[in-house]
Parts: structure tokens; sequence; C-alpha cells
């Protein structure tokens, strides 16, 4: 039988001990990540932030061992940056692609990570959650399969086309300065 | 693991960037601690009879203000033994616990760092002064007093300011544009805004003059004709032509409100951050919503608007209010720092635009607060709404978002969570010097419309929303949680009143200790304070006489109120969190008590609601009170994952609802469940995802709006008569 990834009902024992503040002292770093690349501004980033750690809190999902808990943790963050990144009927309004990101985008200093931010922006979410996972967390494609609940193919196949269309994106930038 | 590519450097280097700031790791600790929710599944010895072990300072600091509040004291005799004992009760969390006990090497602190895994750098972060420390704010004298005081800010703005997402739905077609046909004008008892003041207009996204519905549809509005089953649209109001000179498009509606005849409709002008362009990819153009745009228009035949004048102001929209005829428009600008000029004030000074141009705010008309950690300036004008003009204007430096109107004042509180090295020391009575978080206020006096900034004060702790302030009889009362973090992260929930000076009269310093407060609302003489810790401890304070406010009751329940509102005279509304009495949280309940007798408030029904959160906990315009028909609506969102790993999919099914229930007058009774959209975001139509809804009732039928659709129903039995699909 499939392991359920985290219940929020309590069955069963729990392998990794985890109160709140360890569960953020250990992915504050992850989550962050995530919440920056999928909405590109820092006062959405840090909503979704503390929202992903409240809904744990509140929830106390019962994980079984700390691969489940970090997926629980990249399933939350990346519901949450969706709902956020759009929420509120003020805002709902399908950003147009060509005139993206909000007020407030997250800048580095070194303009070729805000064009890479920006490109990561540019490709949905699909596959920007994909490379995400890929790359800043050094997932392995069976990894990010269990996470999202997708095919090792799906994965690859998202893997592939997100690099193709990031190569793009950054050769027009390119080609633009 | 990965394989390397021409990316992974990149992507690494990035992720080292993404860290976390200190300030905003404190945030959470502190939204943590002010959370009940995780108390049972944190590991406390049982045994200890110390309540909460390893943070001896919180049980032992406050003690000593406790001296006037006995009546709360005696109320909850050994709350701090309360965490122990419920760990045992939590069915859930009695696992946890004992499995974290048996793992043992789990530090016994509450919410404290761990050894393992520190949190947060604990250290108080010292900024650097940046002017000479004063006391009160002052008048700017001349242009160059401002340009200092924005120029020496410490913090970038940007970080800080007000994020407007308001972003365009389609490409600029100009005009207004017209329905045909009229609807029948009737008149009929119907539901206003959701508003804190008996008088003061609030705005909204979805508002009724009685006969017509006005809704915010992206960039448009969209009028409909509310006559029950024959419910149609007839007008559409397209805002997308107002850009004004230099501005590339407008955003979308953000706010509307009904002054007799006229409409105003808030929108941003956008304008493009030529920096950002050769940064981002060619198709990107990085915008910034840079002008607060008020549209009046002319409703007088509602289906043919027409658009009268436009006024604006720098910054992003805050909040606004309509009492006496008169417009009171709040923004956000915050400064771009790299661009001042100390000899151009349009570089680092809102501009007003009254009709004839923008024009820097006259220096007599700006005040600096004492400490500017953030160049970004509170504007606040006056307009005549018959006359279209504006007034007076206000802009304030360095001051918050969160705006409380009276009849007379309009106040301006900004609440800072971190303490600073040179942050005014506050004096709490029975405590002693305080540096902790605080805020700080700014009254504006009315004067029918001809605004002046008359005071400035700071009280300790931090608000939640504009129900944590009320003034009457020209003294302010505001409820804040505070922590003195030289001392104890314990939060302590605090009342204070302020006379017109903003000078403390009088307090209850430690209302509750070790509890947040949750919601607050002021009736009359009397504060309703939520708290909560374990169960939830509903305050009565009488606030009659402003120098010695004292607890009447304290009523101990379950789970705690977001929302509390005055149903009638003797009851009390309360939306909020279910629980039981470990403090365990499930779910949502709406309750109502029988607040009578002040000093013995009692719960006279409670009933709970299958639901994760509702929206009328950040925003109380989603609640539909309805006390003529006994009715009381608002929307619920639920989330459950299912699925299994590895084999099967995973699946987050989402549930929105709006839930109206009727108050029989001793219980609830749930009266309708109103589907607004059920099952997978990524399938849900753009409109229902986030289960913005509003409820109205006009006459004896119920309008369920979301910027979709109108949903119309027979109030009583709460059956489909009218469904209208709403066109931009």
């Amino acid at each position: 039988m499939a392991m359920t990834l985290c219940e929020t009902t309590a069955v069963g024992s729990h392998a990794s001990s985890t109160t709140t503040e360890q569960v953020v002292g250990r992915y504050q770093d992850m989550v962050y990540a995530i919440c920056v690349t999928h909405t590109q501004n820092r006062p959405d980033a840090d909503d979704c932030f503390q929202e992903v750690f409240l809904a744990y809190h509140r929830k106390q999902p019962v994980c079984h061992d700390e691969e489940h808990l970090k997926a629980w943790l990249i399933r939350t963050s990346l519901t949450i940056t969706r709902r956020v990144s759009s929420s509120s009927w003020r805002t709902r309004v399908r950003p147009m692609p060509e005139v993206d990101p909000p007020a407030e985008a997250f800048r580095f200093d070194q303009e070729e990570l805000d064009d890479l931010l920006a490109a990561l922006a540019g490709l949905g979410e699909t596959y920007r959650s994909v490379i995400h996972l890929f790359y800043l967390e050094d997932m392995a494609v069976d990894q990010i399969a269990d996470v999202l609940g997708i095919e090792p193919g799906a994965v690859k196949m998202r893997l592939s086309r997100g690099r193709t269309a990031l190569r793009e994106a950054m050769a027009k930038e390119d080609a633009h300065v | 693991m990965s394989e390397q590519d021409e990316f992974s450097d990149q992507f690494h280097q990035m992720k080292e960037l993404l860290t976390p700031s200190p300030d905003l790791v404190a945030r959470l600790d502190q939204a943590l601690r002010a959370d009940p929710a995780g108390d049972v599944a944190r590991p406390v010895d049982p045994a200890a009879d110390a309540p909460r072990p390893a943070a001896a300072p919180q049980t032992t600091t406050p003690v000593t203000a406790r001296k006037n509040t006995g009546p709360t004291r005696s109320t909850r005799p050994g709350a701090h033994r309360r965490p122990a004992l419920a760990l045992v009760a939590g069915g859930a969390a009695s696992v946890v616990l004992a499995a974290a006990m048996v793992v043992g090497s789990v530090s016994t602190s509450p919410w404290g760092a761990s050894p393992e895994y520190p949190i947060a750098p604990r250290e108080r972060p010292v900024l650097t002064p940046v002017t000479t420390p004063v006391t009160h704010a002052v008048d700017a004298g001349d242009y160059q007093d401002v340009y200092r005081a924005v120029a020496t800010s410490t913090q970038s703005s940007i970080n800080y300011s007000f994020a407007t997402r308001g972003l365009p739905v389609a490409p600029a077609a100009g005009g207004v544009v017209f329905a045909e046909d009229a609807g029948s004008q009737t008149w009929s008892p119907y539901t206003r805004t959701n508003q804190q003041v008996a008088g003061v207009s609030e705005a909204d996204i979805a508002i009724t003059d009685g006969s017509y519905l006005y809704i915010a549809k992206g960039r448009s509005v969209a009028v409909v004709a509310a006559t029950g089953a024959g419910t149609r649209q007839v007008a559409t109001i397209d805002t997308s032509g107002l850009t004004a000179s230099g501005e590339i498009l407008t955003g979308a509606v953000t706010d509307m409100v009904i002054d007799g005849t006229t409409l105003i409709v808030f929108l941003h002008g956008f304008t493009a951050d030529a920096d950002s362009w050769s940064a981002m990819s060619p198709q990107y153009i990085s915008m910034q919503a840079s002008t607060l745009k008020a549209a009046f228009f002319d409703i007088s035949d509602p289906t043919h608007p027409t658009l009268d004048s436009v006024l604006s102001q720098s910054g992003t929209y805050v909040d606004s209010r309509v009492y006496d005829d008169r417009l009171y428009l709040i923004s956000r600008y915050p400064v771009d720092t790299t661009r001042i000029q100390p000899t151009d004030p349009t570089t680092f000074v809102p501009l007003v635009d009254s009709g004839s141009g923008p024009v820097p705010v006259p220096y007599g008309d700006i005040v600096i607060m004492p400490r500017v950690d953030t160049a970004s300036y509170v504007v606040v004008t006056a307009t005549d709404i018959a006359q279209r003009s504006r007034t007076s204007e206000q802009a304030v430096l360095g001051a918050g978002d969160t705006v409380y109107m009276s009849t007379d004042n309009l106040y301006i509180a900004s609440s800072q969570w971190w303490s600073t090295s040179d942050a005014p020391t506050i004096d709490i009575p029975g405590h002693g010097a305080y540096q902790g978080a605080r805020t700080d206020i700014v009254r504006l006096s009315l004067n029918s419309g001809a605004l002046s900034i008359d005071a400035q004060g700071t009280v300790a702790g931090t608000v939640i929303n504009q129900f944590s302030l009320d003034e009457s009889n020209g003294y302010l009362r505001v409820a804040t949680t505070w922590n003195d973090d030289m001392t104890s992260w314990a939060p302590c929930a605090g009342l204070w009143v302020l006379d017109s000076s903003l000078n403390l009269v009088g307090s209850i310093p430690q209302l509750a200790s070790n509890e947040s407060i949750q919601s607050v609302r002021f009736t009359g003489d009397t504060a309703y304070v939520v708290t909560f810790r374990q169960v939830d401890p509903l305050f009565a304070v009488d606030v009659s006489d402003p120098k010695a406010p004292t607890v009447m009751s304290a009523l101990k329940i379950p789970g705690f109120s977001t929302y509390l509102h005055p149903y009638s005279d003797t009851l009390l509304l309360g939306v909020g969190v279910d629980g039981d009495e470990s403090g365990r949280t499930s779910g949502l309940k709406v309750s109502m008590y029988d607040v009578s007798d002040p000093l013995d408030v009692t719960q006279v029904a409670a009933t709970p609601v299958a639901a994760d959160s509702t929206e009328v906990s950040q925003d109380h315009k989603a609640a539909y009170v309805d006390t003529d028909a006994d009715l009381v609506g608002f929307p619920t969102m639920a989330w459950s994952d299912s699925g299994s790993v590895p084999e099967g999919a995973y699946i987050t099914t989402y549930t929105w609802n709006y839930l109206v229930f009727a108050w029989t007058g001793s219980q609830f009774t749930q009266k309708a469940t109103l589907s607004l959209y059920s099952g997978a975001y990524e399938a849900a139509p753009t409109v229902a995802t986030q289960g913005v809804a509003r409820g109205m009732r006009i006459g004896d039928s119920f309008y369920l709006v979301t910027a979709d659709t109108v949903s119309v129903y027979e109030m009583h039995t709460f059956t489909s008569i009218a469904t209208v699909a709403l066109t931009a």
C-alpha cells in the first residue's frame, strides 16, 4: 500500500521530532526560496513564507519521515504561493505576460541573477516548480515526481522544455543588452 | 545529484542568496508564538509544575503588572498549567508528544531556539540612529527638512512598502461603455457595506445603492439592476482609459464607494520602471503602481454612468472613508531614494493632482514622524464629493497603514514589530521602561474637510486591524499585543486610553499575559477583546472612565473569534476558529454571546463550520450580518490533501463555499451552502479560485456576488431565482 504523504490526523509513529521551530530551522531557506521564485516579489514571498509555517503549525501533519515532511512543505509552499500570487478579488486579474512583474519585484544585486529570476518567472508554474526543485533543491527526477505527484517522464519533459525556454529567454536578454 | 549544466552555478548562487531575513524569521516566530494552534504538539514536561519549562523568564516576568488585573487573574486560575495538561489531553497531539519525549533530543523550550536548529538570531537588530532623535513629530519647516528626513531614512522603502498587485486584464481601450436599457427604480431594505463606525462609509469591491449592484471586475465595473428574478447587467464602466500623462496603463479597480448619486472608483495608474527595462527580458516592462486615482462617476441614471472627474495622489491605496459627503482618501507613497534630488521636491515629496495637474504637497502640510525608518509617506486627502473638489491634503513621512476614522478624527496607526536601540522608551504602568514592539499613532482632525495633523503618540505593542482602535468623547482606546523582548517573549494583551493629545491617561497593561489579541470590538463604553492561548477568553472591559478601564468579565470558551460584530444591544456575534478545551483548533465556528450583562457574558450558541479559513478573518467587509432578516453569511475555504506517494497522484482539493446561517434567537441553523468552487486549483475558473464573494440582501432577494457572476436567491428558501454572468 502506498504511504500517505503526511496525515493531518495523527496515526502511527512519528519518525522524526518535529516541533514547529525545528521545522522552521531546517526548512526556512527551502521554503523561502520557493516563495521568492514563485511570487517574484518580496512582500508576497514574506507573506507566503509565514503562511506555510503557520499552516504546518496549525495542521501539525504527522509525517512518517523527513522526506515526507519536506514533500509536504514543498507542496504547501506551492499551494500557498499559487493562492497568494493571485490573491484577493482586488488583485485577481491575470497579469499580462508582457507587463508582468508586480510593483515590488524581488531583486538581487546581480543583474544576471535578476535576469534568471525573470526568465524563471516567465516560464509558467508547470515548468517553474520543476526547474526550481531540480536546480535549487538538487532533487532527482524521481524525487520531484514523488513530490509533485506526476510521472518521472513528465518531470523530464518539463525539465527539458523548461531549460529550452530558459535558454531562449536568456538569449533574448543578452541580445537586448 | 543533478548533472551540471550552464544553469547550475547561477541557480546555486541564487539559492545561497535566498534566505529569509532575520526580521522575517523573527516575525514568523512572533506569529507562531501568537498562534495557539500548535501548542498541543509542543513537547513540554507534563510533570513540571512551572508551565513552560525552559522559558522560565516568561513565567516570572510580568507579575508586577498584574496589580490592576485582579478580575482577570481571578478568572483564570491555573491558566499557566494548561499547556502541560492540554498535552496529555489532546488526542492527536499526544502521539507527537510521546514521540518527541522518546527522542529526547528535543528542546523543552516551547518555541525557543533549539540547540540543533537555531531559528533566528534573537539579538535585537541595531539600526544606526538616523537623525537627532526627537520625541515628537515635527512639521516640516521647508522642503529641505523633508529632504533630509527622506535621505537619512534607514531602510530601503522597497521592502516594506504597500504592495499593490492590481494589474490590467486587457489591453487599454478607453472610454465608458454603456449598455442599453434602464431598470425600474425601486427601493427596499438592503445590505450596506459592513462598516466599523455608524455613518462612516467604507469602500468595497461589490457595493449596492439598494437598487443596483456595482461590481469590480478587473478594470471594469459591472452595473447590475438588482430586481430579483429579473436581475441583469445594465452597464459596464471601463476605467482602462483613465491613464494620465506618463502612465502606461491603469490597474484593476481596487475599491468603490457610493455617496448619493456619485460612484467613486479607486484605481491605480501604472508607470514603467525605466531602469528595469534593460535588466529584464525584452518582453517585460517592470510596472509600478505610482498614482492612486479617485474617479467620480455620476450615477443618477445608473444605466448611463458618466465620468465627471478624476483626482489623484501619489502612492497606492491604503483605505478610504466617506462621511458627511466628503471623501477621505489615504495612500501610501514609498520614495525611491535612489532618485531624490535636493533641489527638486517632486523627487521626494508626494504629488497631489486636484484637477489642474500634479503638484508636490506643500511643505506646510507635511509632518515628519520622530523616527523615519522607511522613506514612505502616508498621504491623506479630503474631497467635497458634490463639488468634486479637493479641500485639503496632508502627508506624514514615516507613518503606517492601519486607518481608523471616527466622525471627528482620522487616525493612522503604524505598528513596528522591532525595537531599536534609539526607539522611544515607553513607560508601561506597573512594568517600567519598554522598548519593544510599538504602534505610532497620528491623529488628523477632519474639520469638515480641512484636515490638520493635531497629535502624535505611541503605545506599546502592535494592533491587529482598524477595530483595535476606537474613539469616544475625545479619548482614543487602543488594544495591542506587546511583549518586552528584553525580559520575556511571552505576549501580553494590553488596553490603552489616550487623550486628544495622544498621551496615555489610563490603561490595563496586562489584560492577559501570555496571550495574543485575536479580535477587538468597541461598542459604546465597552471593549470586547478576544485573546487566545488555550481557550478563548472574551474580555468585556468597561472603558467609560478613561483613567480607569476595568475588566468586567472574562468568558472562557474553546477556540477564538477573529471577528466580532455587535448584533444587537444585547448580542455579540463572533466568527472565528473552533477548538476544544485543550486548545487544539479545528475548523471554524460562528458564535453568539449574550452581553446584556457585561459582568456576566455568556455564550448562547456556537455552531462549528467545517472549513479552514474565512476571508472575514482578514476583511470584515466579507461578512454579511443582517439583523433585520436574522441572517449571517460569509465565504469559507477548505483544502485537503489526498492521494499517495509514490504510486498514486497527489491531489489537493479546494472547496470554496458561501455559507448562510439563520439566527433563530437561540441558535444558528445553516440556511444555505452556496458552492463557489470545488476541485483542483489548476482547474478552477480564475474568479472562483479565491473564493472572494460578497453576500447582500435587497428586499426579498439575496445576491451572492463574485467578479464573474451574480447569483440571486429567494431569501426565505434560498432557492435560486436568477444567475447573471457578468461581462467586462
